[in-house]
């Protein structure tokens, strides 16, 4: 009689009570099938799914090999060692002794408790949301793993009355191989991230109370990638019973393992490219167009410039103490960005002496042992790593550009997979939010703390009760001033048509001249229907119109600036409409403050400041620059 | 040839000769200015092009010989010469009363019509009939779309009368107009400082304008630059800076409308809380980017089986250049289309060799139904939320088992900026626990529509808990349910097929597009609590 067997299993004969021949005949298996000596001693193993063992006996005298009558009975050598026992009765069945002791074997289940269903992956520390494909990232530094489980016990694990309920953990030896590739496992949980995660955590082990046999369910590990180097290293999960403790609990033949997917991503910030490396080579993505948010991207860089502490009053002006420091900040995470070693010590020291809780203050459910997420959450303009993090910008890939170099030239048509898998391609494009992007936000704010660029300091607004959209900044001395305007340039997009020559300097008429009362009109004019007018913009360029309407009158829809918002009707506005014959575009996004000026005699006569809905410049919605001059108390004539 | 065109390129020819004889005429006494323009006798246009010539003080042919001095050339290469006196009305007398008349009319008739639907502005100016100009002056009402009165008529619409309060009218297509505050040199650092080049201000570093003109201050004589309030828009004494900062990095194109924004409004993420609408932000762009570049083949494998190299040649390197379009906001958990373009190049030791695609690919990442449950809608300090989610994917089989997701609630504080994610779990044995909390939770509405019968038997059920303890704010608070797909590729599948399941794509939709002055996605709660003294 065959018994069946699930899993591998190691046997040894510990008795033999028969003057027949025993052996042990096992079939049915992936590994070990045979027939074995049933001698005292014989040790055996096998593995499969569906495994069928018998117990022979052989008197010698014609009989041949017959199956011997088995009973089976279960034992454990430890709390997690299953013992499965044959005992044979051999002889004709009329002529059996019902001893069951004629050849006895013991079964020792080697298979690992548990089992790893799927390839564990891994979380965001912050959002404990799946990060692309489970892929663990070195550069997001610490990182949830979630495995996902099963019972492959002989028995359910409970917390009733049979007590066996399991605690699963990495490892050690898995834990000395994690270290030896950069992956720290990190032990300490806070009641809080446990609760966020669902588990109850054992030392370092989670606690499962109940699971029956083939049941499934995922559990969580911290781990600390910070130093971790790409590959695939393996992860190897051990069960041990929580009421009892088995000191061979570790060994080789109990370990569940399961390889988890490791990459550096790095940018590269001279490149503009964000970089993945990997054995097979390096795969390099680099945007060309994005469409953003804008006013969410003016948001995170205010946020990103008030956290790096370079208003004054925040983390202190630069050239302060402070503002050293946020300076040093800066580069240190850029470093960071960058996949360069810096000193967690020395960001963590600035951050402490920044000293704006709003700013610098901790959490993050991962904090594990510093008292992360006591009710803190993950908060605004902080990331779980404890430093400053750009608010989100709303954005979409347009154009971008991928590149596979391999480490070693292929043949034939088909290459290495790693880099035909897709997640690749997204992982970088997502990333390219987190480093790409933000370094561009961190670039604009530096940018506008650079004096190289610095021009002057807004000091006047016009009211728009005064039907004007307009303001005046001075001018700090650092560059000189031509008082012209540029005309058609040869990079422009619309330089088909300039005023005077392309690349020249047009010199607008800025001599004294009087109304016909006699009043000063300051070097401008009044436009009139008709009169063909031109303007230099920073978008569309130096493009010309014709004057459509001088009553114009329309609601504008300001997109919640700091002092312009909601609708806005402006009356006796200036309509400057496209000339059917010359269609260039006449007001497009970015030409806004452009002062439109009369082609017959060089005066201004509007500041452009709205264009059609489409953005195809047809239309050029202007102030008359005569009520913009008297809001803002200024003259054209010196 | 129409007089029109005859009109363009006369006036072309103008502001060349004008050019060409400024210098000369500007040597001649009491002139000041020499340009180009329509023409003008006797303040009316002739329909003709210029050369215009201002003077201090226009003189009749007698006055001038008695000063000694030689008239003005009447024409120029054939080209009239319109000699107008600085400071001068251009317009004649009737027609400037009339203006007045007509912009009278205008204020009293504005807040009656500018509203109206299909109108987009008010204005005045020469009425025109059959395209021509004529002398008359006439209430202009712009309307974003010109239609037959039968057609006003059917849409509701107002019709325009022929008169406003005697004053003729006419009905012009114009469109919305909105800030034109979004090129070459213009964006580079320039000494020195001359009008016309990008602008921009310290505190919104990716808005742009121009700096219109360098004008001087009445009162002090101090230079300044003249700009847009909304392109300048800051406090006094912020830094403005040249080139606007968004223009300083070519590297990467910055736009900020799509195109699937019509009307046109800036692209805006609804964010009640912005680690979570970061995670959304980052999201929406990457189902995007696998949508597009189909998640089932990878544009690398497909590349590489439609360019075969030549036998022997090594393959050093492979390059896609991709372009992405999108017919309809992309928000994950919908299934929306994304075109995409892209170029495969295999660069190998015997030559280059080249593969392209244009296609539009829906997102398959969907569910049919998620919801996210609280036991209770108010909780004292140091209770316990818990928190049951039901999601129903589509065509429930093997391949899609409530394994394949994994579901965080997203709890925010609306009155704190912070997030508290939980991660759920499966009901598996608890399945009927957590299903009779979901039906306790249900409405009435619900109930009548059956709902509790489709989760009971469609949907994969999961739980969680949160604990309001020390710390956590007070108030109201908001849940989402974001659910990603998992990776659950079995160990020893070929990797050409485990290389068609992707993990973490995100499944469950939290946005909905929303077009108002902004376009974008806008984020939308499962539901409400509070957390409150009671």
């Amino acid at each position: 009689m065959a018994v069946q067997f699930k899993g591998r299993w190691r046997a040894r004969v510990f008795k033999k009570n028969s003057g027949f021949a025993q052996r042990i005949r096992v079939t049915g298996a992936a590994a070990g099938n045979g027939v074995y000596p049933g001698v005292v001693g014989q040790s055996l193993e096998f593995d499969g799914a569906d495994t069928a063992v018998s117990l022979q006996w052989n008197n010698g005298a014609g009989s041949g090999w017959r199956d011997s009558a088995v009973l089976e009975s279960v034992g454990m050598s430890s709390s997690i060692v299953i013992l499965h026992f044959l005992r044979a009765d051999d002889n004709f069945p009329a002529e059996r002794d019902g001893d069951f002791d004629d050849l006895a074997v013991s079964f020792e289940y080697l298979d690992p408790l548990v089992e790893i269903v799927q390839r564990p992956f891994a979380l965001d520390r912050g959002t404990l949301t799946m990060l692309p494909d489970g892929i663990f990232d070195a550069s997001q530094g610490v990182q949830y793993m979630g495995v996902r489980i099963r019972n492959a016990w002989v028995f359910d694990w409970t917390a009733d009355v049979l007590d066996t309920a399991m605690k699963i953990g990495i490892a050690p030896d898995s834990r000395v191989m994690l270290a030896s590739q950069g992956i720290k496992v990190i032990d300490a949980w806070s009641p809080a991230e446990q609760q966020a995660l669902g588990q109850v955590m054992d030392g370092g082990s989670v606690g499962v109370d109940e699971l029956p046999i083939g049941a499934e369910r995922m559990i969580y590990f911290k781990l600390d990638l910070a130093n971790a180097q790409p590959g695939k290293p393996e992860i190897g999960l051990v069960a041990q019973r929580v009421s009892s403790f088995d000191p061979n609990f570790a060994a080789p033949w109990r370990i569940a393992r399961r390889r988890i997917f490791v990459t550096r991503l790095s940018y590269d910030p001279v490149a503009r490219e964000m970089v993945a490396r990997l054995p097979e080579g390096t795969l390099r993505l680099r945007l060309k167009e994005v469409v953003i948010d804008r006013k969410a991207a003016n948001a995170a860089a205010s946020a990103a410039r008030e956290c790096l502490g370079r208003r004054p009053g925040s983390c202190g002006p630069a050239g302060s103490e402070s503002g050293r420091l946020a300076d040093e900040l800066r580069r240190l995470l850029r470093g960071l960005l960058a996949g360069e070693d810096v000193d967690p010590c020395r960001l963590r020291t600035i951050l402490d002496e920044c000293g704006r809780p709003e700013c610098c203050e901790s959490g993050g459910p991962g904090d594990g042992g510093q008292g992360g997420h006591p009710g803190g959450g993950l908060a605004d303009g902080n990331g779980a790593d404890d430093w400053c993090r750009f608010k989100p910008v709303a954005w979409l890939p347009v154009e971008f550009e991928y590149r596979v170099e391999y480490a070693t030239p292929f043949a034939g048509q088909l290459g290495p997979l790693a880099f035909e898998d897709p997640w690749w391609k997204i992982a970088l494009i997502l990333l390219a939010v987190a480093l790409g992007l933000g370094s561009e936000i961190a670039d604009y704010v530096q940018a506008a703390k650079d004096p190289k660029f610095i021009i002057g300091r807004v000091v006047r607004r016009g009211r728009t009760s005064k039907n004007v959209d307009c303001a005046l900044s001075d001018l700090d001395g650092s560059r000189s001033i031509d008082l012209g305007m540029l005309d058609a340039q040869s990079d422009d997009v619309n330089n088909a048509h300039p005023i005077v020559a392309i690349d020249s300097i047009v010199q607008l008429d800025r001599s004294d001249n009087f109304d016909p009362n006699g009043e000063p009109m300051f070097g401008m004019e009044d436009a009139s229907e008709e009169d063909i007018v031109w303007k230099s913009g920073g978008t569309s360029g130096t493009t010309r119109g014709r004057v459509a309407d001088v009553h114009y009158k329309a609601p504008i829809e300001f997109d919640e600036e700091e002092y312009m918002s909601g609708s806005v009707i402006f009356t006796k506005q200036v309509l400057v409409k496209q000339i059917k014959e010359m269609p260039q575009p006449l007001s497009q996004g970015g030409d806004s403050g452009a002062v439109w000026v009369n082609l017959t005699n060089g005066r201004p006569v509007a500041l452009n400041f709205s264009g059609d809905e489409a953005d195809v410049g047809t239309f050029g919605g202007a102030n008359p620059i005569r009520a913009v001059a008297d809001e803002l108390n200024i003259r054209f004539n010196p | 040839m129409t007089q029109s065109d005859i009109f363009w390129q006369d006036l072309d020819r103008a502001v060349y000769i004008a050019g060409r004889e400024r210098q000369r005429l500007l040597t001649l006494p009491g002139v000041v200015a020499v340009g180009a323009g329509p023409e003008r006798i006797k303040g009316r246009l002739s329909g003709y092009a210029a050369i215009v010539v201002t003077v201090a003080r226009k003189l009749r042919p007698r006055a001038l010989k008695a000063e000694g001095r030689t008239p003005l050339p009447t024409a120029i290469d054939g080209l009239p010469v319109d000699v107008v006196e600085q400071g001068a009305p251009v317009v004649a007398p009737a027609e400037a009363r009339a203006r007045e008349r007509a912009g009278k009319v205008l204020e009293r008739i504005t807040a009656r019509w500018i509203h109206k639907p299909n109108v987009t502005a008010l204005g005045l100016g020469y009425k025109y009939v059959d395209g021509k100009r004529t002398d008359r002056i006439a209430i202009r009402v712009y309307v974003a779309r010109k239609v037959s009165p039968r057609e006003v008529e059917k849409r509701g619409w107002p019709l325009v009368p022929k008169q406003l309060n005697r004053i003729p009218t006419d009905v012009v297509e114009g469109p919305r107009m909105k800030p034109a505050a979004a090129s070459g040199s213009r964006a580079d650092r320039r000494d020195p400082l001359v009008g016309g080049l990008s602008i921009g201000t310290a505190n919104h570093p990716f808005n742009r304008g121009t700096y219109g003109a360098t004008v001087f201050d009445r009162a002090s004589g101090a230079p300044r630059v003249l700009s847009n309030l909304h392109v300048l828009d800051a406090l006094e004494g912020e830094h403005v800076i040249q080139p606007a900062p968004v223009a300083l990095d070519d590297s990467v194109e910055v736009g900020f409308q799509l195109d699937i924004c019509t009307p046109p409004h800036f692209f805006r993420l609804d964010t009640p809380n912005t680690p979570l609408g970061t995670l959304l932000a980052s999201w929406s762009a990457g189902a995007a980017a696998a949508a597009a570049l189909s998640d089932v083949i990878d544009p690398t494998r497909r590349g590489q089986e439609a360019t075969k190299p030549r036998r022997g040649a090594l393959t050093r390197s492979e390059r896609h250049s991709v372009k992405l379009r999108y017919p309809e906001l992309p928000i994950p958990g919908t299934p929306f289309r994304v075109g995409a373009s892209w170029q495969y190049l295999r660069e190998t030791t015997a030559g280059d060799l080249s593969f392209e695609v244009e296609e539009e690919n829906r997102n398959p990442h969907v569910l049919k139904f998620k919801a996210l449950y609280t036991d209770k809608k108010r909780y004292r300090p140091g209770e316990t939320v818990e928190l049951m989610a039901a999601i129903i994917p589509p065509g429930r089989t093997h391949s899609k088992p409530c394994s394949a997701y994994h579901c965080v609630a997203l709890l925010t504080p609306i009155r704190v900026d912070r997030l508290f994610p939980v991660v759920l779990r499966e009901a598996g044995a608890i399945f009927g626990v957590v299903l009779g909390r979901i039906e306790a939770a249900l409405s009435e509405e619900e109930i009548r529509d059956g709902l509790h019968i489709r989760i009971r038997t469609e949907a994969c059920l999961y739980f969680g808990s949160f604990t309001a303890g020390e710390g956590v704010p007070l108030g109201p608070w908001r849940h989402y349910l974001f659910a990603q797909t998992v990776n659950n590729v079995a160990e020893g599948t070929p990797p050409e097929l485990a290389a068609q399941t992707i993990g973490g794509l995100p499944a469950s939709q939290n946005m909905r597009p929303v077009v108002d002055v902004a376009c974008g996605p806008a984020t939308f709660e499962d539901g409400q609590f509070d957390i409150e003294f009671i």
